[in-house]
């Protein structure tokens, strides 16, 4: 995108501010910005400021430091501002734009120049030698055939934060006899350096990874990540144009499953309730709002109860945007609030279906202190495959 | 001392007041506040932005900006869309969105007080968690705070029957210009069980500050009027063929004490852009339209539902209307009430500057003409929507302007002042200050000046949004 059509398109924000904290109970709307309602809640902390400070950037009234550009890095790119917008904005998308276009002049913290370095040596943001990614699957790595109809595309969070939902993952497809890899030489998908502003670097993970899967000869590609999923779903083709393969989120291959009769759960040996928090890669960004209710709905002595908001207004769990690389605390104390307001439910637990959502909220629960379990949805599908 | 040091000083002394964090003067934030939803007019840089917490850290900081003579603009939303929370002379930002408290729903008086950066969403909630209503949603209801709409005496669908907010308040607490806090109404007695009446202790000390963009203090607290929530809504659309048939139903409506809620008359143009912007989403059926169509909702009690449509029906007829049988569309404007403005202003990609006023409700016809003929005198696009608001018509007539063209931005600026002149000289009239209505107010030289002595009284020092009596 020129830069002149950036500023366009963002002087198409005419400042109603709804985006900052919009409460509409009838239309299940409660709340947009997670940041500014855990922040200060200055006007750059949600996105009518932060427009405005974008368009200063972009048209030269205010200098490219990380001082000024730091506002448009404290957001989780969730995009709620974007489902309430009238002018209809896609405001994520936007400010990754003016997020690239600020990356590239300056890097607006340390931090982001650590995972750039990160994920071009070992292939992931954490700084972790590429040889843990498949620790969890030990020695059954080498067991992993070289070509099959479906990757397993695991991703970094997921392999070197919760294991426990590769390790599903992996059961549910084998119980399935789906004929199924994993990219041993696995690389980030990019996601975090598209959000981030690394675009050219995101193109050169992205082209790793889908080399690696023609290497496989796939037809398709399934993740338990719902960032994975949004890279490789929507920013590769944007990216490289079509990459010749489908891209599925797990639980929109579990639905298929269970609805084409090739996969039965059983009931829960424990009866359990929970809540279902919507990602934002996989709700609002990809439209998948039933599938994973579905799912839940088929496992027997299971009830699920919705919280307010969801689907395309849920709040977002405060990790994603690259806001939890940044501003950690923050990033916890919005999963922190998501978090008090289930245990006002009076669940057993809060089921997503993104790791690195499940990864910010276990940090929220121990910092509240409670023990409701936090699952990723495959972890329950297990469960009840038994 | 220069101006420079000056604020360094004084945003010391208010870092100690509210607190590190809640005081900013980082450039990029300034730029943020340099602007609300008023895209028709200029920006203009504040030196200093802060998010006080209570009344009582309000009042600390007016006191010092008084003694460092600086301006202060309170700030509720942002969403004014007349230049009316602008630091047109710089000076501190008050921005009073972190004052969000519901503070008292006192189901004995019938009253909610709130804090002034209580929006009209969440105050919408908290009732209705008891059953309870505000019945006045105006159209940036998601984002307005309630303080903020007291300072433009502000309206919206509800606003047919309940009228202009002001009409809903009971008391305020108010900061005034020197740093002195005052309760209004009945809760200027401390042993008040709370608020229950305005009108208490003589003149009507409230009315002062409804409309005043903050001019002659900083109201914190807001206590309305709240209702049972309506049990049964109706909503219908009425055709006319000529504008007097129109403005006789409104009228009948009102003599009847109909309970019409919300009301729009909507003709030729503003018809079709609407139905175009909004009509699939509401479905709105393809019907032949006549030349003027009343799109209204009555609600509350089922029986007085049930029998003010009968009687409304009757009315209709004998003043020559027909029921069109639409009932989308109003249903439409009513379950969407706390956004379909701000959906019908920014669907589009236009920037507009916008003519908030009130019309006689018998002079609809007037007003409409004379906003068509301004707008077509300086070759303009924009609209003359409005609604009922009690006893008036609220117009918020929009002109359009693409926002890189600068030729016809200085038009729009031109038929703007020019609409206004024409609009009083029809009987119109501004409900609030507001920097493009003060060259017109200014002809009303008694009235004005009153309005400036009572100024200068409350605020010697000009330091409460002096903006508001500088001309556009």
């Amino acid at each position: 995108m020129k830069l002149e059509e950036l500023i366009s398109e963002l002087l198409m924000c005419r400042r109603c501010g709804l985006c900052r904290n919009p409460i509409d109970v009838e239309h299940g709307i409660d709340g947009a910005c997670p940041v500014w309602r855990n922040s200060t809640g200055f006007e750059t902390d949600f996105a009518r400021g932060k427009i405005q400070v974008a368009l200063a950037l972009l048209q030269g009234n205010l200098d490219v430091s990380p001082e000024m550009a730091k506002s448009l890095y404290r957001c989780t790119l969730c995009d709620n501002c974007s489902a309430i917008c009238p002018a209809g904005l896609e405001i994520a998308k936007l400010l990754e734009k003016v997020r690239e276009f600020v990356s590239s002049k300056v890097y607006v913290s340390e931090k982001h120049a650590a995972i750039v370095e990160s994920i071009e040596k070992y292939g992931n943001p954490y700084l972790t030698s590429p040889e843990k990614r498949f620790e969890w699957l030990g020695e059954d790595l080498s067991k992993m055939p070289d070509e099959a109809e479906t990757v397993y595309f695991v991703g970094c969070t997921t392999s070197l934060r919760t294991p426990e939902i590769a390790k599903a993952t992996i059961k549910i497809l084998e119980s399935t006899n789906t004929d199924f890899t994993v990219l041993k030489n696995e690389w980030c998908c990019g996601s975090i350096l598209l959000r981030v502003g690394f675009r050219n670097e995101a193109i050169k993970a992205a082209e790793k990874v889908v080399k690696a899967v023609e290497n496989t000869g796939a037809k398709t590609v399934i993740t338990s990540c719902a960032g994975c999923f949004h890279a490789l779903k929507y920013d590769y083709p944007e990216l490289l144009g079509d990459i010749g393969f489908e891209v599925l989120h797990t639980v929109q291959f579990i639905d298929k499953l269970l609805k084409e009769g090739k996969l039965r759960l059983n009931k829960l040996s424990e009866r359990i309730k929970v809540t279902y928090h919507d990602p934002c890669h996989l709700g609002r960004h990809g439209l998948v709002y039933e599938e994973p209710r579905d799912v839940l709905k088929q496992i027997s002595n299971l009830e699920l109860v919705e919280m307010v908001p969801n689907r395309q207004f849920s709040m977002c769990c405060g990790a994603g945007g690259g806001l939890k690389l940044l501003e950690g605390e923050l990033a916890v104390k919005i999963a922190s609030e998501k978090i008090k307001k289930v245990l006002g439910m009076n669940v057993d637990a809060l089921v997503s279906a993104c790791p690195f959502c499940k990864y910010n909220f276990i940090e929220a629960v121990s910092r509240e202190r409670t023990n409701l379990k936090v699952y990723d949805i495959v972890e329950l599908v297990v469960k009840a495959i038994g | 001392m220069p101006k420079k040091e000056k604020m360094k000083e004084l945003a010391k002394r208010i870092r100690e007041i509210v607190g590190e964090k809640h005081v900013s003067d980082s450039l990029d934030v300034l730029i943020a506040y340099s602007v609300t939803a008023s895209i028709g007019f200029d920006s203009y840089m504040p030196d200093l932005v802060v998010k006080p917490g209570s009344t009582e850290e309000v009042a600390e900081i007016v006191k010092l900006a008084n003694e460092y003579k600086i301006p202060i603009i309170p700030r509720g939303g942002g969403t004014g869309l007349q230049a009316e929370a602008l630091a047109r002379r710089g000076g501190i930002i008050l921005d009073l969105t972190r004052m969000d408290k519901i503070l008292d729903i006192n189901e004995e008086n019938l009253s909610v007080t709130v804090e002034a950066g209580v929006t009209f969403g969440k105050l919408d909630k908290a009732l209705m968690e008891k059953g309870l209503w505000f019945p006045i949603y105006p159209e940036s209801s998601l984002s307005a705070t309630i303080a903020g709409n007291v300072a433009v005496n502000g309206a919206g669908p509800g606003s047919a029957l309940y009228g202009c907010i002001g009409e809903q308040i009971l008391g305020l607490k108010v900061v005034l210009p020197t740093g002195e806090i005052i309760t209004t109404g009945s809760m200027a007695n401390p042993n008040s069980p709370g608020h229950y009446l305005r009108y208490a202790f003589g003149p009507d000390i409230t009315g002062l500050f409804i409309g005043s963009l903050g001019a002659f203090g900083i109201i914190t607290e807001v206590a309305l009027k709240i209702y049972k929530r309506p049990e049964e809504f109706k909503h219908v659309t009425y055709g006319f063929e000529e504008a007097k048939g129109a403005m006789e139903f409104l009228r009948q409506l009102l003599l009847n004490n109909i309970s019409v809620l919300h009301a729009c008359i909507y003709e030729g143009d503003i018809l079709t852009f609407f139905i175009e912007l909004l009509g699939e989403e509401y479905g709105i059926p393809k019907v032949e339209w006549p030349p003027y169509v009343v799109s209204l909702t009555i609600g509350g009690r089922k029986d007085i539902v049930e029998h003010d449509f009968e009687l409304m029906e009757s009315i209709a007829a004998h003043i020559g209307g027909r029921n069109l049988d639409v009932p989308q569309f109003p249903r439409g404007e009513w379950t969407d009430r706390m956004r379909v403005y701000a959906k019908a202003s920014y669907m589009h990609p236009f920037y507009w500057r916008i003519l908030y006023h009130h019309a006689p409700i018998m002079r609809w016809n007037k007003a409409a003409e004379t906003i068509r003929e301004v707008l077509e005198k300086y070759g303009l696009l924009g609209h003359t929507s409005g609604l009922m608001s009690g006893r008036s018509y609220n117009f918020y007539p929009h002109l359009y302007f693409y926002v890189d063209d600068k030729e016809a931005f200085e038009k729009v600026k031109q038929a703007h002042a020019e609409l206004a002149s024409k609009l009083l000289k029809i009987g119109c009239v501004p409900f609030k200050l507001a920097p493009y209505w003060i060259g017109e107010i200014k002809k009303l030289r008694e009235y004005y000046g009153f309005l400036r002595r009572i100024k200068r009284v409350l605020d010697p020092n000009n330091i409460m949004n002096p903006g508001v009596f500088l001309e556009d």
